[in-house]
């Protein structure tokens, strides 16, 4: 079921009315069956490891709080931490290992997994992993509604695409749930509308024209491969944070805040701001439980390159089993590290040149920064490293193509795409963008409620026209799902 | 919450305009009676060209089998029917002069889609002196059913299937049940289908329904644009789109027929299917019960029945060579190219072409992707069949 369904639709308007007609302390009930339910219609028996998943980490965090010795502490984590990171590497990873062993071996001596990769098992994995930590660290109190904890990791607004939240966050907000209020539903439900313009205009649209392209990269001009890495950038943008949207939207509907996940990604001026600013409830759970374990940055220069290296291949590896996912991450951990020693460099031609701290100096670090992270989603969109390489190597090299990119495009649109496609997306484009830095000053959504009601209807209105006529209802599934 | 259900009605009108627009243009002809397709929709306008006898330029989405059925009603005689799937759709009139030719091949190639077009002309009155019909090894013809009927087929597909006394109890080949949906529109609604039991009131509420509308509203309402969507003859050769002719035949687009064998090999390398795939397009055996019904009805109404066999593009025969090499299986083309062989052998009908293209006369330049043929070449599949051999 996904978010962009007419399934959905109906799924969610009747689990929103029930959960406002009922009382609160059976609430939690109902969005625990509604969660299972939604996950059960994509795979039924795959709710099974969900609920494992659950009862593992429910019965661990219940014996971490009677204990206090640390060695029997240390001894009750690993079995959850074993069953976790178990699950995760026997349906994410087992098939990458296989692969890459009988590559090695230069014949068959593994056999791949049987099984489809669970829905979502990276993010609810990662969900009740922090939980664990959280109580071993004695930073949580163990929870002791099985009920409740089990409606923390399945809630379905973000149970198979995030945003990943932390037991603190969530929990105590499963336990009483606030009253109905008009501005906070209308203003979820206005998140979630401007989530699914993201993903059904932008995204969606946006994929007919990359995926054909990185099917048969060989067969495209340099500048045609590098316009459809830019679309990719947006693309999985949209895709992505389009989810986040609609999950922090429906989840404000049904009273429960989830966290913040992007903030205008594209708006930084450097790698570092970029990762506080994309897929954020992932960079600070890497931060946390990763990151600083490691030392984070009080330790020697050498060591900190390394823990950054560690956290980014691990990100990377996080999001696919596969070397084109570990050299993307790596790739971002390589230049926030020339990124760190190089900052007193520029900082100091910009100076000399008498930018400094000017508008233009922002957009030049703006436009680099998108560069940068454009070159990286080439690994992430790619089939292959091979296929990267090529990619990369054509856009560099294959300048005549440049020159033309009037017949390009006009090829481009005649192929894949039509006129109307092009005019669209650059609408789209705009909107999106517009939007992003309306964010970053005010509350859009907050100054729109205060508007005149023609003006905020007009709106409405517009938004949900756009849907109507512009909208890619052909059921392209969200990325992250993949993850 | 009164307040918010208030608000929340304010779209009411927005939802109303599309319900109506979708009720209204109605493009696959949902809910309109099958006798009044000339009326309006996209099929109208292309039923029009073809009874006038002009090529029409597919711009759109259309149900081909409520064209085909128009078309067999303006239709004086029949004696050439060809069945079969989008491969089919080049074989045209010019190589069928003896008598009065009409293409029933659909887009999806499904063996009921055959059953039903053959169905609609014998309930005309028509019983044509031959009918061709066209195989793929690719396909799946005779292979496990995978798409569902569309329901306003199922009436068709039912008085065929009782005509030719087969019982229309649930398939144990057809993991949908006893439906089917032409493959076009199945695409379209993927969303939808776990909505079937609305069908096809669903269709009312839904934008992409809305936004076919929408398009044939700017195709058949709007005379300027209308005009620019037609074509006349002499320019069929530019044309970007596909080319309906009179005779239900087709001429693939401009686009399709720049492909050359490179690009079509490059292009289809990274979307090859694996064995699995394959697998489903093996002989099932209750569809071979009804294709042999079929084919005997059509032999004592005293048809002639001929079958062609259509290769794929010499790589992607390979491709699956490779899938198959060193097991003891035959790989599906080939053993359904062996069945289809001691089937027609055992009643003396005459086959054409093969599953294999080194034992045709066709080369890769003749296709315009990995299964279909040029409308140019695909007469070469008529030449007298060698002794051909299954591999």
């Amino acid at each position: 079921m996904q978010f962009d369904s007419f399934h959905f639709l109906i799924f969610f308007s009747v689990v929103a009315a029930v959960f406002w007609s009922i009382p609160d302390r059976v609430r939690w009930v109902l969005l625990l069956a509604a969660s299972y339910y939604f996950y059960m219609c994509w795979k039924a028996p795959y709710a099974l490891l969900l609920l494992a998943s659950t009862v593992i980490d429910f019965s661990v965090g219940l014996l971490l709080g009677r204990v206090s010795d640390p060695r029997i502490r240390r001894r009750l984590i690993v079995p959850s931490l074993a069953a976790n990171l178990g699950f995760l590497f026997y349906f994410k990873y087992y098939d990458f290992t296989v692969r890459t062993v009988n590559q090695i071996a230069d014949s068959a001596i593994l056999a791949p997994m049987p099984f489809l990769l669970p829905a979502g098992i990276s993010f609810y994995t990662f969900q009740t992993l922090s939980y664990t930590l959280d109580v071993y660290w004695k930073e949580q109190e163990p929870e002791r509604h099985f009920g409740r904890f089990a409606t923390f990791v399945a809630f379905f607004p973000h149970l198979v695409a995030g945003p990943i939240m932390r037991a603190g966050t969530l929990i105590p907000q499963l336990r009483t749930f606030p009253p109905f209020e008009y501005g906070r539903v209308t203003d979820g439900l206005k998140l979630a509308g401007w989530g699914l313009f993201k993903k059904v205009v932008i995204a969606d649209r946006l994929a007919r024209l990359v995926d054909p392209v990185f099917a048969y990269p060989a067969g495209h001009s340099g500048c045609v491969l590098a316009l459809a890495t830019v679309a990719f950038g947006y693309q999985i943008y949209c895709d992505f944070s389009g989810y986040s949207d609609i999950a922090i939207g429906i989840s404000q509907v049904l009273g429960v805040n989830l966290v913040q996940n992007f903030r205008a990604p594209y708006h930084s001026r450097s790698l570092r701001e970029f990762w506080t600013r994309w897929h954020i409830s992932l960079s600070t759970w890497f931060r946390d439980y990763v990151y600083i374990p490691l030392g984070g940055n009080r330790v020697s220069a050498f060591r900190w390159c390394v823990n950054i290296l560690i956290v980014f291949g691990l990100s990377g590896l996080w999001h696919g089993a596969n070397w084109t996912f570990a050299i993307w991450g790596l790739y971002h951990g390589v230049l926030l590290i020339l990124g760190r020693f190089s900052t007193r460099f520029f900082d100091a031609l910009y100076r000399g040149v008498g930018l400094a701290r000017s508008r233009v100096a922002s957009m030049i670090d703006v436009a680099s920064t998108f560069v940068i992270v454009s070159v990286g989603w080439v690994f992430f969109r790619s089939g292959n490293l091979t296929e990267s390489v090529a990619v990369l190597r054509t856009i560099a090299t294959d300048l005549h193509s440049y020159s033309i990119i009037d017949s390009e495009i006009s090829r481009l649109l005649r192929t894949y795409w039509s006129p109307a496609d092009g005019a669209i997306i650059l609408v789209a484009l705009a909107i999106l963008e517009i939007g992003d830095s309306l964010q970053e000053r005010l509350r859009v959504r907050s100054w729109l409620s205060e508007r005149p009601a023609v003006l905020r209807w007009a709106a409405y209105y517009a938004l949900a026209c756009m849907l109507l006529f512009w909208g890619q209802f052909n059921g392209t599934p969200f990325i992250y799902f993949q993850f | 919450m009164r307040r918010l259900l208030f608000k929340l009605s304010l779209f009411c009108p927005l939802v109303v305009a599309m319900v109506w627009v979708n009720w209204t243009v109605d493009p696959a002809r949902l809910f309109v009676p099958r006798t009044s397709v000339l009326s309006a929709g996209y099929e109208g306008a292309i039923v029009e060209d073809l009874f006038a006898g002009r090529p029409h330029e597919v711009s759109g989405e259309y149900d081909q089998r409520v064209v085909f059925e128009e078309v067999l009603r303006n239709q004086q005689r029949l004696d050439v029917l060809l069945l079969g799937s989008s491969v089919a759709k080049p074989f045209h009139s010019g190589l069928f002069p003896d008598g009065s030719f009409l293409n029933g091949a659909n887009h999806g190639g499904e063996l009921e889609e055959a059953v039903c077009a053959y169905e609609l002309a014998w309930e005309r009155g028509f019983r044509p002196k031959r009918v061709v019909i066209q195989f793929q090894g690719w396909g799946r013809m005779l292979g496990v059913r995978t798409n569902a009927v569309d329901p306003n087929s199922e009436a068709v597909l039912g008085r065929a299937l009782r005509r030719l006394g087969i019982p229309l109890q649930s398939d144990p080949d057809d993991p949908l049940g006893n439906h089917f949906w032409p493959i076009e529109q199945a695409a379209e609604f993927k969303l939808e289908q776990d909505w079937r039991w609305l069908h096809p009131y669903d269709k009312l509420i839904s934008p992409r329904y809305f936004q076919m509308s929408i398009g044939v509203l700017m195709r058949t309402e709007w005379p300027a644009i209308q005009s620019g969507a037609r074509i006349v003859p002499e320019t069929v050769p530019e044309n970007q789109r596909n080319v309906l002719y009179p005779d239900c035949s087709v001429q693939w687009s401009q686009y399709m027929r720049s492909a050359t064998p490179d690009s079509i090999r490059h292009f289809h390398a990274a979307i090859f299917p694996g064995v699995a795939k394959l697998e489903q397009t093996r002989p099932a055996e209750s569809r071979c019960r009804l294709f042999e019904t079929f084919v005997l009805e059509m032999l004592n109404s005293g048809t002639q029945v001929d079958l062609v066999l259509s290769p794929p593009i010499s790589w992607l025969a390979q491709q699956v060579d490779s899938q198959y090499a060193g097991t003891s299986k035959l790989s599906p083309a080939a053993e359904t190219e062996r069945y289809l062989r001691t089937f027609t052998k055992s009643h003396q009908l005459k086959v054409f072409g093969s599953f294999e293209p080194g034992n045709t006369d066709l080369t890769d330049s003749d296709f315009v992707d990995i299964l279909h043929i040029r409308r140019e070449s695909i007469g070469r599949l008529l030449q007298p069949s060698r002794e051909r051999v299954a591999r």
